[in-house]
């Protein structure tokens, strides 16, 4: 009884500090505060959140049962189904949830100031994201593993299978665009960056040809000898930059870039998966997971203070980052950190598959989700520790803020940011490259908030360019992964989709139906990566919120069959668990898809595409554009982005009737009448787990 | 299923001496190596060894090279999409 007090007089004071910091964070006015407060208040919400309510949702709500025999124990295989300890697929999970997403978001969100953001990533992954990370991981486990689009088509039926085959490859696509942009944009007339990650692909041949043919599976050699090249080429690019005839060599324009990782992205997923995929996986993976924690403890080391304002003038939509007002838009433009709907693919991929004890999958699936938005909390304060008028200088379009120093510090001057020209080029001085103007995409500024802290923590600023770069490199690094397995995994997915029509196209040993698929897979996320990069209004701020209302739409897809599945094993009383989210996800994205079609200029996509094509018809040029050909392209790319969003638009209405239409009859059947695998009794107090 | 038995039969793959009795040092230096391993999603041939012992005696199991190629194609053949 005494032990029991002690545990929630802990608790209380967790929680008494948690108010506190956010107390500090939120009610701080005219001051800066301090960005320990944030990262304190956030760690206690995401504790108590843990303790108390997905506590609640593992004992009440699903009634994990560890007398029952988890996939990894039944069809154990010492490969695919291996029962793992409960912290290492932790770590497992993290590292494959966690990727560019949470990184992104957060930095463009934070031209609202940081207090929408925060609130959003805190509520949204104790309510919403970490909940449908827990269930869907959940639903797999007991379907022996089973994938999401498996799952929907048990659940939900065949055609709301194949409606949600098509939204996850379109998706998918927009993901990778907009990943592939963020590369482009942030290596850019940058040689010691592209120098940088260029090595990276040579390198990780020579490890996988190292740890192929030279000491078959020593991936600890390979990859010790990885980070030790990475290092030295990291080094080695400010000579590279400074250099006469090897400058040159690697500055390439955005457009350029484009090319280049298009026709990376073609190679790269038809080359043999050992020799340039999976050592740069491993790779990333380790500079992912050291990164993220140097981060944690350099925030708390340093404590740098929060210069960017609690809200800005822009939560009202005038915003030069990202157009549209806080409501929808915030709710979108954050996706990982607070709800990612790409979760529920790899919740129900290989960490079902290894699961040891059902209980675990609360730790794993909710705590993996609670880690992954900490990481989004970093981003955010990374972003907003900046001085406001570097954020906007970085972060807006060139349109808007023009090409030269002077005229950007103008613009933003008149936003009521005090910055000189100085202190844009000293900027750029200080992390080694020509000019910070108009880097959107989030990398850039991440990588200037990192250097700072950094730096501060160790080396001083000497070492800014240094840690600048490596910041750009770890996110170059796996950004370059995900565009490799993703093309992969889309090739997979389009062969899926063409085999139905024509089957000689879905088998996955013929060249000919992979070398068609690929090219298809590459060619739709190419083309939107080649127009962000030429389109005069195009570029990371008209492709995030299409990926926004496309992954929140997963998601919601995702708590549909969650919910679906609730009501079937009879547990209704707690359908408010994921109709809650599953409300908000629709109502958010379905206000944005509205608003992105239907609303006038600057946010709806058909409003802007009417008035270039209008006026190019009259034969005018609307700046930014140049050219009656710039006008028909930004006309066109609006369009298009524009038939896209009402497609998820209808995605997401088609997929609520199925959801609705499937509940209602399980609400009429008195008996459970949910698909799960028989059950088997688990031997009781038996470590399954193989790693001893 | 007791497995750390399971280990002493297995002729030893890994660096460790065969005829020293493992120590808690090298133990905990193995489950560490397992757990990076798992972690980052790498292909684990003493966990494949182990279990292809128990379930399939009779066959003789793949070479740590062959493993290492199995397992990697298969990790990523059907690759599961990566995450934003």
């Amino acid at each position: 009884m005494n032990n029991k007090l002690l545990a929630y007089l802990g608790w209380l004071l967790l929680a008494v500090l948690g108010a506190f910091s956010l107390g500090a964070v939120a009610l701080n006015r005219g001051e800066t505060v301090s960005a320990v407060w944030l990262v304190t208040a956030s760690l206690c919400i995401y504790f108590i959140g843990y303790r108390f309510y997905s506590k609640f949702i593992a004992e009440r709500v699903l009634q994990l049962d560890d007398s029952r025999m988890t996939p990894a124990v039944s069809h154990n295989d010492g490969l695919d189904y291996v029962p793992t300890n409960k912290w290492v697929l932790y770590g497992h999970h993290f590292a494959a949830i966690a990727g560019a997403g949470p990184l992104v978001g957060p930095v463009l969100a934070a031209q609202m100031g940081y207090l929408p953001g925060t609130i959003w990533i805190l509520v949204g992954v104790i309510i919403a994201g970490a909940v449908q990370d827990f269930m869907v991981l959940f639903c797999s486990m007991r379907r022996d593993g089973k994938s999401l689009g498996e799952m929907i088509k048990m659940e939900m039926g065949p055609i709301a299978g194949g409606i949600a085959l098509v939204g996850a490859l379109a998706i998918m696509i927009i993901i990778l665009a907009a990943l592939g942009l963020v590369v482009v944009k942030a290596l850019g007339e940058s040689p010691w960056g592209t120098f940088t990650v260029a090595v990276t692909i040579p390198l990780a041949m020579v490890m996988g040809i190292y740890m192929r043919y030279i000491r078959p599976g020593k991936i600890g050699e390979a990859s010790i000898f990885g980070v030790i090249v990475l290092l030295l080429a990291l080094w080695y690019g400010q000579h590279v930059s400074a250099d006469a005839t090897l400058g040159p060599l690697f500055t390439y324009s955005a457009p350029q870039l484009a090319w280049a990782i298009i026709i990376y992205g073609a190679v790269a997923s038809m080359l043999p998966v050992w020799l340039l995929l999976a050592p740069r996986d491993y790779l990333s993976t380790f500079l992912k997971i050291g990164v993220v924690t140097a981060l944690a403890i350099g925030i708390y080391v340093v404590a740098p203070e929060l210069k960017m304002p609690a809200t800005t003038r822009f939560i009202d939509g005038s915003g030069p980052v990202f157009s549209g007002q806080l409501f929808p838009f915030l709710f979108i433009t954050i996706a990982c950190g607070s709800v990612s709907g790409f979760h529920a693919l790899i919740s129900s991929g290989t960490t079902p598959k290894l699961i040891e004890r059902e209980s675990h999958a609360r730790f794993i699936g909710y705590g993996g989700m609670l880690t992954e938005s900490f990481v989004a909390i970093m981003a955010l304060t990374a972003a907003c520790i900046l001085d406001p008028g570097i954020y906007f200088a970085m972060n807006s379009p060139a349109a808007i803020i023009g090409t030269t120093a002077e005229k950007a510090a103008e613009v933003i001057g008149h936003w009521g940011w005090a910055i000189t020209p100085e202190m844009i080029t000293q900027t750029a001085h200080d992390i080694g490259e020509k000019t910070i103007l108009s880097r959107a995409g989030g990398a850039p500024t991440l990588a200037v908030g990192m250097a700072h802290i950094m730096a501060a923590a160790l080396g001083g600023q000497a070492l800014q360019a240094f840690w600048y770069h490596f910041a750009i490199l770890f996110e170059a690094l796996f950004i370059l992964t995900a565009v490799d397995a993703g093309t992969r995994a889309g090739r997979f997915m389009i062969q899926d989709l063409l085999g139905n029509l024509y089957a000689p196209l879905g088998r996955t040993n013929s060249l000919p139906a992979n070398v068609i698929a690929t090219m298809l897979c590459v060619t739709m996320w190419g083309y939107f990566v080649y127009q962000g990069t030429v389109d005069p209004l195009g570029g990371v701020n008209t492709i995030w919120p299409l990926f926004g209302i496309g992954n929140q739409m997963l998601a919601g897809i995702a708590l549909l069959l969650c919910t679906t599945v609730l009501i079937k094993m009879k547990r209704e009383r707690y359908i408010w668990v994921t109709l809650v989210p599953t409300a908000w996800l629709l109502i958010c994205t379905l206000t944005a898809g509205w608003q992105k079609v239907f609303a006038e200029l600057p946010v709806g996509f058909f409003a802007i595409a009417q008035k270039y094509s209008n006026a190019a018809a009259a034969g005018t040029v609307l700046a930014p554009a140049k050219s009656i050909a710039d006008m028909e392209r930004v006309a066109f790319n609006n369009y298009l982005c524009g038939t896209i969003t009402a497609l998820f638009v209808l995605l997401v209405a088609a997929m609520a009737f199925f959801a609705i239409r499937m509940s209602l009859q399980a609400i009429r059947n008195p008996k459970p009448t949910v698909h799960e695998s028989p059950y088997q009794i688990a031997q009781p107090g038996v470590n399954y787990a193989t790693a001893h | 299923m007791p497995l750390p038995t399971e280990r002493s039969t297995a002729p030893c793959v890994c660096e460790c001496a065969p005829s020293k009795p493992t120590t808690r040092l090298a133990e905990r230096l193995a489950f560490l190596r397992q757990a990076i391993r798992r972690i980052i999603g790498a292909p684990d041939y003493e966990t494949y060894l182990a279990r292809h012992r128990q379930i399939h005696p009779e066959v003789p199991p793949m070479s740590e090279k062959e493993f290492f190629r199995f397992a990697i194609d298969r990790r990523y053949a059907k690759a599961g999409p990566r995450c934003c």
